[in-house]
């Protein structure tokens, strides 16, 4: 009510008084004149603008954000500068205020880290020494990769089947790949049905667990397990993906799951937005799911062709060792048996150790050389230990080789002697001459019995007085004697063979008239051959 | 691929299962119902030169003892109120079952399906019961498991129903 007829302009020509102007102004305008001071009144007034203003606003803003973006687009550099502003004058609202979230943040983050890194040294530590570990390495070496990555990828102990994503409000599949070989046809069932486990075990945790130790919203169930087969689930916010596996997965298979799905989740902001049961916007998230598709083989744990292979050299050793000590006990029989069978050797004792062996028994002098028989059975004699007592033995070849030997020693021992100069046989050596005849005859015999042959050399000497020449002559015609004599004894005359040595080989050295006498002589030397030969 | 999951309500023995084995061929048995309350079935449904798959949470019946997880039923696109013609408790325990399901999912389409047609004669619930529903918006659908009578009807018009509904909702937003 601003207005008074003194505002007025003035009639010229008439001018009434102030009081009727104003009456009749009255009378023309009067409710509008009231209401146009209000509203001049609430222009005016900014209290009156602003509460006006508080009253519309939240409506405005909402109306706005649903035409365009262009009110976010204006408010963003204020609310930038506000949030500034507050930080720089009291950090401790926005600190206190981010706390819960980034406390929670930062716990999962450091405990991945930990997780993280104790996985890495348990894989170091489960694969620092096999074979495939060193091709593993080499392999990194080459792609780039890093260790765990090649090693979660070659792993032959587990393998991902499949791998789901799913949207964790509806339970919907949005996505899912399979490895070549697995195969669930029913995607979007075994989605639906993992979500309603999940919804069930969460609900019957929370029946169970009492009310102060409630479970938070951010705890899910990560996994169900049967035998060898795993269902591992990482739950986004949004969004979970799922794999299955048959074997043992490493948990760094967790942190691969955990990442694609943050990608995901990243890539696929908006779709998820308006999602409304379309999952074709989803297509594009395969190759992250394949990402996943982990593992080579999902095989038990069995032996690995190392430990077999070292069995096997183990087997090998045993039966080459096993072959060894049956052929050398083999060949140690076999030269025992020799032994015992051989004419003149008893074996008392025989004994096998390691390296060697021992032997004891009686041996007669004439029975053969045991040691040199252990080389017709490849025994070393080195290693052989004998001890033979020397016995006589009455084995029939050795009785009669026995009687050889005598008789030959006997014939060996004889001598016909000559006086001085003279190759004419005395007298008094004929019963020399008539030794000689009966021990060649026993020796011929002996000789015939063990089948060979004997010849008999004999040999004229003549002293060393005289000329060497006549010596030699003396000495011959020695022996030629000797020959004849026996000759007409009936003795063979081819088995016989006449010899002058002159002085040359002297059976007594000296020059006293025994030593001399001795070498007036004829002496003989049995030569033998075996089964006729000459 | 469109999908969509579908909640079936209802008191025990009213029929949900028989409903939904009339409609699908399923992989999982029946024995999920007693373990953890809760069967999925799918069924791929035309409309229009769309296909839709519907994800059929068949959860397990509601009775004096036992209350209906609603936990099952968050991100449903729709439910199935299924009721036992025979028996007005069952009418009862749906209303019930309904105001919690909007509850839990908010203002979603449902369907009353009123179940065992084949045995008319003994019906408890009357015409005007159910015209009285229908008069506050609700949708309903008289079936008979044995005999298939309404089964693929109630689903064709559910499923026509969601979608319409996604349909508003994207106009709303803008969406073009």
């Amino acid at each position: 009510m601003g207005s008074t007829p003194a505002d007025l302009k003035p009639d010229s020509e008439y001018e009434p008084s102030r009081d009727e102007l104003a009456e009749l102004r009255a009378l023309l305008l009067g409710q509008q004149l009231v209401e146009l001071g209000a509203l001049r009144n609430r222009l005016d007034d900014p209290n009156l603008r602003a509460e006006e203003l508080s009253q519309v606003l939240a409506r405005a803003v909402a109306l706005s954000s649903k035409r365009d973006r262009a009110l976010q687009r204006s408010f963003y550099p204020i609310v930038e500068q506000a949030l500034k502003i507050s930080i720089t004058k009291n950090p401790g609202i926005l600190a206190t205020s981010l706390a819960p979230i980034i406390g929670e943040s930062v716990r999962k983050a450091v405990a991945d880290a930990f997780r993280d890194a104790a996985q890495t040294v348990n894989i170091a530590l489960e694969n620092s020494l096999s074979w495939q570990s060193v091709q593993w390495r080499i392999e990194s070496w080459r792609t780039g990769k890093s260790f765990g990555e090649i090693v979660l990828l070659r792993s032959q102990r587990y393998k991902v089947w499949q791998v789901f994503l799913i949207h964790r409000e509806t339970g919907l599949s949005l996505q899912h790949v399979e490895a070549p070989g697995g195969g669930v046809s029913e995607a979007e069932l075994v989605s639906s049905m993992l979500t309603a486990i999940q919804d069930f075990a969460r609900d019957v945790a929370e029946r169970t667990i009492s009310t102060s130790a409630r479970l938070k919203d951010s705890e899910d169930l990560e996994g169900i397990k049967l035998g060898k087969f795993w269902i591992w689930v990482h739950h986004g916010p949004q969004m979970l993906l799922a794999a299955t596996i048959v074997g043992t997965p490493p948990t760094g298979l967790g942190n691969v799951l955990a990442k694609e799905n943050e990608l995901i989740h990243r890539e696929f902001a908006e779709a998820l937005a308006v999602f409304s049961g379309d999952t074709s916007a989803f297509d594009a998230a395969r190759p992250h799911l394949e990402k996943c598709l982990l593992g080579s083989a999902a095989r038990p744990r069995e032996s690995s062709p190392w430990w077999i292979a070292a069995l096997a050299v183990v087997l090998l050793v045993f039966a080459a060792a096993g072959f060894i000590i049956h052929r050398r006990n083999n060949r140690w029989s076999g030269y025992l048996e020799r032994l015992r069978a051989e004419p003149g050797i008893v074996v008392t004792s025989s004994d096998r150790y390691w390296w060697s062996y021992s032997l004891a028994g009686l041996r007669d002098p004439l029975a053969s050389d045991p040691l040199r028989l252990a080389g017709d059975f490849g025994i070393d004699p080195a290693r052989i230990q004998a001890h033979f007592e020397p016995y006589l033995s009455l084995d029939e070849r050795l009785v009669r080789e026995r009687a050889f030997d005598s008789e030959k020693e006997a014939l060996q021992k004889l001598m016909v002697l000559f006086p001085v100069n003279s190759s004419v046989l005395q007298a008094d050596q004929a019963t020399r001459l008539d030794a000689i005849e009966e021990h060649l005859n026993r020796l011929q015999e002996a000789a015939r019995e063990l089948g060979r042959e004997v010849h008999l050399n004999i040999y004229g000497r003549a002293d060393q007085t005289g000329a060497e020449t006549k010596n030699a002559t003396l000495s011959k015609e020695r022996a030629e004697r000797v020959f004849d004599a026996l000759r007409e004894r009936g003795v063979a005359p081819e088995t016989l063979t006449a010899i002058g040595l002159g002085n040359s080989d002297p059976i007594r050295q000296g020059s006293a008239a025994y030593q001399l006498e001795v070498n007036r002589s004829v002496s003989l030397k049995v030569e033998q051959h075996r089964g006729g030969r000459q | 691929m469109i999908q969509k999951k579908i909640c079936m309500l209802g008191s025990f023995g009213v029929g949900k299962t028989s409903l939904v084995a009339r409609f699908v061929q399923g992989i999982f048995s029946a024995k999920y119902l007693s373990t953890v309350g809760v069967k999925i079935d799918r069924k791929s449904v035309k409309l229009g030169d769309k296909d839709v798959l519907l994800l059929l949470w068949d959860l397990a019946g509601e009775d004096s003892r036992s209350q209906v997880q609603t936990s099952y039923l968050r991100g449903a696109a729709g439910y199935f109120l299924v009721v036992d013609g025979t028996w007005m408790e069952s009418l009862v325990t749906a209303k019930s079952i309904h105001k919690r399901a909007q509850e839990a999912v908010g203002e979603v389409p449902f369907m009353l399906v009123v179940n065992k047609s084949d045995l008319w004669n003994r019906w408890e619930i009357t015409s005007p019961d159910l015209e009285k529903l229908e008069a506050e918006g609700w949708m309903i659908q008289i079936t008979s498991a044995k005999t298939g009578d309404g089964v693929e009807k109630m689903f064709a018009r559910m499923t026509e129903e969601v979608m319409r509904c996604e349909g508003q909702a994207a106009e709303a937003a803008g969406e073009p």
